[in-house]
Formats: structure tokens, sequence, C-alpha cells
């Protein structure tokens, strides 16, 4: 249990690092706008450039929630009612994606929908519009509509595990004596009424959890957006491309009216369903009954031909592009007597390591991200183990509102979005230090904001879990504090520790918006700011596609590795999302 | 060294489930806390080695009030219904956690060699725990207490899970090693046949219980 001393110098070294930056840059927006952050959200129906960008933003967001849900239901029900060979392994494949770098699933995705992609070559063309997509644009009246479908299947794509990891292990681990019972009642014969009175109030916590954290996921999602719809803007997008000149007295006022009304939006929307998503995940916890996951999936037998088909799908759909971000590393642009065609080569590789088309080669990138990587987890892991063990002791005392809340701020850096915290370290902290804009650090302190709140995510549920009658014993046997932790406390959550410190690691190479936003511009580019500035470059070299797919594939190889080294310590019955 | 207690309130949300009990135990002697499902045993338990802090009241081990002082410094031995044994470790490290940190390897293994001769598991050093039974694992974690040579051992009916015949056995060995300490001893249980084969003295809580 932590004294409360401990605990307030959790919560203030975790509000000190983590929020107030965005306090900072918000205020520092209200004294150059004068405008106060209660009365900016008018300020986005007044601005041209933000014109509708809001309703897409939102539309966007919802499609790809209700989308995740169409296709993220029936992957959870076939992998949990029947039995599967290697199940571990094809579980792994399903939720893969939630810890590839957003930049490396825009380049996957550019590749599968673009001219000679796949889709394409299937008369589907959702990056020029052509064909049957321009048609259905033209009908609808629904201008790009080929890119909002692109963007919303590459959301649902990344989001796709939430679905999967909530409601896989529930259904799973569900007692199937309660639907034999359900059955042999009036009130249980149909299957619809098994699914009103079991199923659905069982399940639909995990369900809106999941389709609630996809929406905030989708809303603030930045490397998607640029890459995949480049005709539309969101909030996030907008905040990005202004944000540079925001914050200066007399200069530009727009773009910090911009950024300031953008921030308090996504605050507000974000906040809201972040707060649902907490309820809801407090409620999926409480619904949960545990019997062995082996009885169930024995109870069921094998899976049918139309079980298999949907498995099968789902995991070509999973790997796809991720695939063609491989293939398209070695395949290269030849121009010779006005043909075109591509021929197979390592060029690609050789010219993102040399950098010959960019600022840095991937060499360097990777040891920028490795050591931006490693410091977000010295601090990110502690930090957040401590806020969770706060939590943790909070409910323990059964001080459930304070918890509650506790939990909320822990969630915080998700509703500001990565783009705000690299944007509230600039205004924030770089207006009042300008000289911090050299130290090559910096990053690493948006990398914390951003992935500290998973750690508290992944530790809170171990710590929950953990047996209590350990640390009792523990305390008779006159260990003391220190021997409590290393002998008993260390080596019974060694699997989410190793779970949250991969998590830390991967989502730390593939941190996108918020390195953009401060690294750019500097000289210390990470893997995903690399793949971005390569693909930037005007394509008339042929080596600039090539060389952005081989930079994308190294960060792509080590947070995967890192997330199958994760999935190896997971407990199968983790129902915690992430 | 008499463990005595006394004036012990203890409430939950509003609750009251111990009022003003007492109690003395003196060296070397066995009392056998007897009480129906729900009624404080294990609370009181929990007060006097420290897991839990007691309204009012005190408790005084040799002569000292203890109530102020954490659990891990009492030194008082709690032998729980079902063992805690740590499954990341086998028997012989859990072993060592009732030993200390100062001792040489040798010597640690020297005394748990002895220590499960004692309780018959001679051959079970290596053993992981979750190949015990609830008999062996139950004898794992007596010996662990006493290791730690308490100053007063408390049994929160520990032989409840097992079957009939392996806690008649258990409790008769039990007994034999509990009569060599000179510490005083409560074995909580709500079997009087076993209290009455273990313990010198039978107490029921409801008539130290003053609800």
């Amino acid at each position: 249990m932590l004294s409360r001393v401990l605990r307030t110098l959790v919560i203030s070294t975790y509000a000190l690092m983590i929020l107030a930056p965005v306090v900072i840059a918000i205020d520092r927006l209200w004294a150059v706008t004068g405008v106060a952050p209660w009365q900016a959200f008018g300020l986005l129906g007044d601005l041209a450039v933000a014109d509708g960008v809001l309703l897409f933003t939102c539309l966007v967001s919802v499609t790809a929630s209700l989308l995740t849900l169409a296709l993220g239901l029936p992957l959870a029900i076939v992998l949990a009612k029947y039995e599967w060979k290697n199940i571990a392994l094809i579980r792994a494949i399903l939720v893969l994606p939630f810890v590839c770098p957003a930049i490396v699933a825009a380049m996957g995705f550019l590749v599968l929908f673009d001219a000679g992609g796949p889709l394409n070559y299937v008369g589907i063309d959702l990056y020029q519009q052509s064909g049957i997509i321009g048609t259905i644009s033209a009908t609808l009246g629904f201008a790009n509509i080929g890119h909002f479908i692109a963007l919303s299947l590459a959301l649902c794509w990344f989001n796709l595990s939430l679905v999967i990891r909530f409601i896989e292990p529930t259904l799973a681990n569900m007692n199937p004596d309660w639907e034999d019972q359900l059955k042999l009642l009036p009130q249980g014969k149909s299957l619809w009424q098994r699914i009103r009175h079991l199923y659905a109030p069982i399940l639909a916590p995990g369900i809106i959890a999941s389709a609630g954290l996809t929406f905030v996921f989708s809303f603030t999602s930045f490397a998607l957006v640029r890459w995949l719809a480049p005709s539309a803007d969101t909030l996030e997008t907008l905040m990005a491309d202004y944000g540079g000149s925001a914050g200066i007295y007399g200069y530009r006022i727009m773009s910090s009216e911009i950024v300031l009304a953008s921030s308090m939006v996504q605050i507000v929307i974000l906040g809201s369903a972040l707060w649902l998503v907490s309820h809801m995940q407090s409620l999926h916890q409480s619904r949960i009954a545990i019997v062995a996951e082996s009885f169930r999936r024995k109870q069921q037998g094998k899976a049918k031909l139309g079980h298999r088909a949907i498995l099968v799908c789902g995991v070509v759909f999973t790997v796809l592009p991720l695939l063609l971000t491989i293939i398209s590393s070695f395949k290269m642009r030849v121009v010779e007597n006005g043909q075109i065609s591509t021929e197979w080569t390592t060029q690609g590789w050789s010219i993102a390591w040399r950098g010959d088309l960019s600022y840095a080669g991937a060499g360097e990138a990777l040891g920028y991200s490795l050591v931006y990587a490693a410091l977000t987890l010295v601090i990110s892991m502690p930090l957040g183990w401590m806020m969770a063990a706060t939590i943790h002791s909070l409910e323990k005392e059964g001080k459930l509102v304070r918890a509650k809340i506790v939990d909320f701020i822990s969630f915080a850096p998700l509703i500001v979005s990565a783009v705000m915290a690299g944007l509230g370290i600039l205004l924030g902290i770089i207006m009042w230090f300008p000289e911090l804009f050299a130290w090559f650090l910096l990053p690493v302190w948006a990398h914390i904001m951003m992935v500290t709140p998973f750690v508290v995510r992944v530790m809170l549920p171990a710590l929950r879990s953990m047996d209590e009658r350990y640390i009792e014993q523990a305390k008779i046997l006159r260990l003391n504090q220190f021997q409590r932790f290393r002998l008993i406390t260390l080596p019974s959550l060694k699997g989410p520790v190793i779970v949250a410190s991969a998590l830390c690691l991967a989502f730390s190479l593939g941190e996108f918006g918020a390195t953009w936003v401060l690294a750019r511009t500097g000289d210390w580019t990470t893997l995903s700011v690399l793949v971005d500035d390569l693909m930037s470059r005007p394509n008339y070299f042929p080596g600039v596609r090539p060389a952005a797919m081989a930079s994308a594939t190294i960060l792509m190889s080590l947070t995967l590795a890192l997330f199958f080294i994760s999935e190896k310590f997971r407990d199968s019955k983790d129902t915690g999302g992430f | 060294m008499t463990l005595k207690i006394s004036g012990i309130n203890k409430s939950f949300d509003g609750k009251r489930i111990l009022a003003g009990v007492s109690l003395v135990v003196a060296d070397g002697e066995i009392v056998a806390l007897i009480g129906a499902s729900g009624s404080g045993k294990s609370t009181l338990l929990r007060i006097i080695c420290g897991l839990e802090s007691a309204d009012d009241g005190e408790v005084m081990l040799a002569g000292e009030n203890i109530g102020e002082i954490p659990c891990e410094k009492r030194n008082i031995g709690m032998i729980f219904q079902s063992p805690i044994l740590y499954p990341h470790m086998n028997v012989a490290r859990n072993l060592h956690l009732g030993i200390g940190e100062k001792m040489s390897r040798e010597e640690k293994d020297e005394l748990v060699e002895q220590i499960l001769n004692d309780v018959d598991l001679a051959e079970f050093q290596l053993r992981n725990v979750d190949e015990l039974s609830g008999g062996e694992a139950q004898r794992v974690a007596l010996a662990r207490t006493l290791l730690t040579k308490p100053r007063a051992l408390l049994m929160d009916e520990p032989f409840s899970a097992l079957d009939t015949e392996l806690r008649i056995s258990l409790a008769e060995k039990t007994k034999k090693l509990l009569s060599q300490l000179d510490i005083p001893i409560i074995h909580v249980t709500h079997d009087v046949d076993e209290a009455q084969r273990i313990a010198d003295r039978v107490v029921s809580l409801s008539e130290i219980n003053n609800l």
C-alpha cells in the first residue's frame, strides 16, 4: 500500500510531466489570442480553413468504429468459440496492427490502394478515385469518398485488435453452463433470446469500450490521415499544420486561434469518450466469469469452413499491408524508352541506409529512435507503474471516487493526442526556454507523455489481480518493503512488466505525431519521421518510395519483434484491451 | 512471552465485528479459538499479527504493547487457511524466505533440510509448489513459519481444506511439533474435535466477544 505522501508525489510528478506542458500551452494561446479556452469552441465555425473539419473528423471516427466492430466481432467470436491450432500465434497476428507504427501502416495501405496496388488491379481505385469509386462519389455527391474509405479501412485495421482483445477472452472464458441453463428456460429458447438475456449484457460493456477507444484513436490519428486522405483535414492534422506558427504574440493570430479551438474541442470530445470507456471498462471487468478457457473451446469443437474463412480473411487483411510494405522496399520504378516498369533491387535499402535522399540515413535515425525508446522506458515504466499502484491503493482503501479521478488523469494524454502533446512542449516549454529547442532529448518528453498511459493500463489490471495474500504472508515472514518488492512483487508481475516494457519501447519507436512536431526541423530524425520525410520528397526520383518502404520495414521489424516478445508473456485471459 | 489482548474493538463499514475482546495465552500454551463462520476469528488473528489495526484495545506480547508496531516487525507467525506458497519459487526457496538474508547459503540449506525432516518432507526441497498436495503444502507453510522463530504463532483454520483422515493425522503431527515450542499459540477452527485434539484450552469467541 502506498503512503499518502508517496501517492501525492506520484500524482504531482505525473501531472507535472504529462499535463503541465499542455496546460501552459493553452494558457499561452489564451494570452496570444485573447480568447478564453471556454470561449474558443465557437472559433472553429468562424475560421474558413477549419470549415467541415470537425464534421469530417467525427464522421471518419464513427465510421471507423462501426467498421471495426463489424469486422472485429465475427473474428473475436470464431476465435473464442472454436478450437484452433496455434491459437496464440493466430491471436498475435490479428492483434499485431495495434503496435505497428502508424506511419508503417500508412505506407502499407498506400501501396495497397495506390496505382499498381492489388486493389487498383481489381478496379478499385481509392486513391485517384476513378472507375466505380468515382461513380459512387458522383452519385452520392461525396467528394473524395475514396480517401474516406481508404482512411476508414486503415483505421479499422489499426484498431481491430481492441475488439478482439476485449471480446475474445470474455467469450472464451464464459461459463458454458450459463447458455445451457438458459436453453432450458422459457426466456432462452431462441438464439435471439439468448443474445438478449446472456451475451448482450455480458459483452456490451466490452463492445462499447472497444468502440469508444477506436473512436478516440481514430479521432487523433495523424500519420494515416496525412498519407491516406491528403484531400481532407482532421483536427489533428489541422493543429499540426498551423502549430508551427502558433503561440507567437502579434504573428499569424489565426494559427493560434485554430490550435486553441481545435485542442479545446478535442479535449471535450475525447474526454467524454474516454470517461465512457473508463466506465465501460470497469463494468466489463465485473462481467467476466472465469472458467478454464480450454473448457469452452472443447465444448464447441472444431471450426467449420465458414468459420475458417472468416479467420483467414482476418489474417490476410492484417498481414497484407505489412507484406506489401516489405515487398515495395525491393521494387523500384524504371523508365526505359518512355516505358515504365519495375525491377527487383536492394537499392532502396542502400539509399535509405546512406541517407542519399534525406537529411539522415536510416542507421542514424535508428540510433535516435533506440535512444529515445530506451529513455522513455526508463522514465515511463516506473512512473506508469507507480501511477497504477496509486490507483490500486486508493481502490483498496475504498476511496473509489478518488481512484476514478486519478484513473481518468492517467488517461489524459490520450485526450490531448500526440500532436497536441508535441505542441504542448513546443508552445508551453520552449517559448519560455528557447534554448531547449536545440536539445536532442526533447522528443523523449513527448514520448513519455504518449506512452505512460499504456503502462498504467497494463499494470493496473495486473496489480488488481495479484493475490494480496502473497504480500501479507511476506510481511509475516518479516520481509522488508524492498525485499517484498524484489522477491515477491517483481517476480509475480514479471509477465505484465515485460508486456508493458515491450509496448513502451514499441510505441516510442513508432511514435510519429509528437516527434513530427518537435523533431522534423531538428537534426535528430527518428525512423518514423524519416519515412515521412522520404515520402514527402518529389517522386520523380525512383528511389524515394523503396527507400521510405525500407525505412518503414526496419521500424516495423523492431516493433513487431517487441510485440511478439510481449505476447509470449501475456496472460491468455488478459482482457485489458492493450 | 505471554500474549495478552484486551478490549479489542473492530468494525467494518459501520458493522461491529469485535467488541471488547480479551484473551490471555501463556508461553507454551495452545489455545483453540472456536466460533461460527463470519464471527470475527480471522479478523482477531489479523489484528494480533498486525495485518489489520484494531479500532480500540491493546495487543501485548511479553509485556510490550505491539499494537503500533508494523506487521513485518512484530515477529508473529501466522498460517493461513490455504497455504500461501509463492509459485515462482520451489519449496527450498519458499523456506529460505523464513530464514532471512544474512545467513550463508550453506547454513540456510542445512536449516531447510532439518525442518523438512521434521515435517516429513525430506525429499521435497526442489519440488515446485504446484506439485504439492494440500497437506504437503500446508506442512511446508508450517515449516516456513517455524523457521522464522516466531514469538507467537497464529493458525487460521490451517486444516479445514483437507479431508478428515489427513486432517486428523496432520493435527497430531502439528501438535507434536508445537509442543516443543515455548511460545503462545492460537489455533482457530470451527471443528470442536480438532480443537480438543490439538489445544490445551478451548475458547469460544462468542464467550469473549461482547457484541
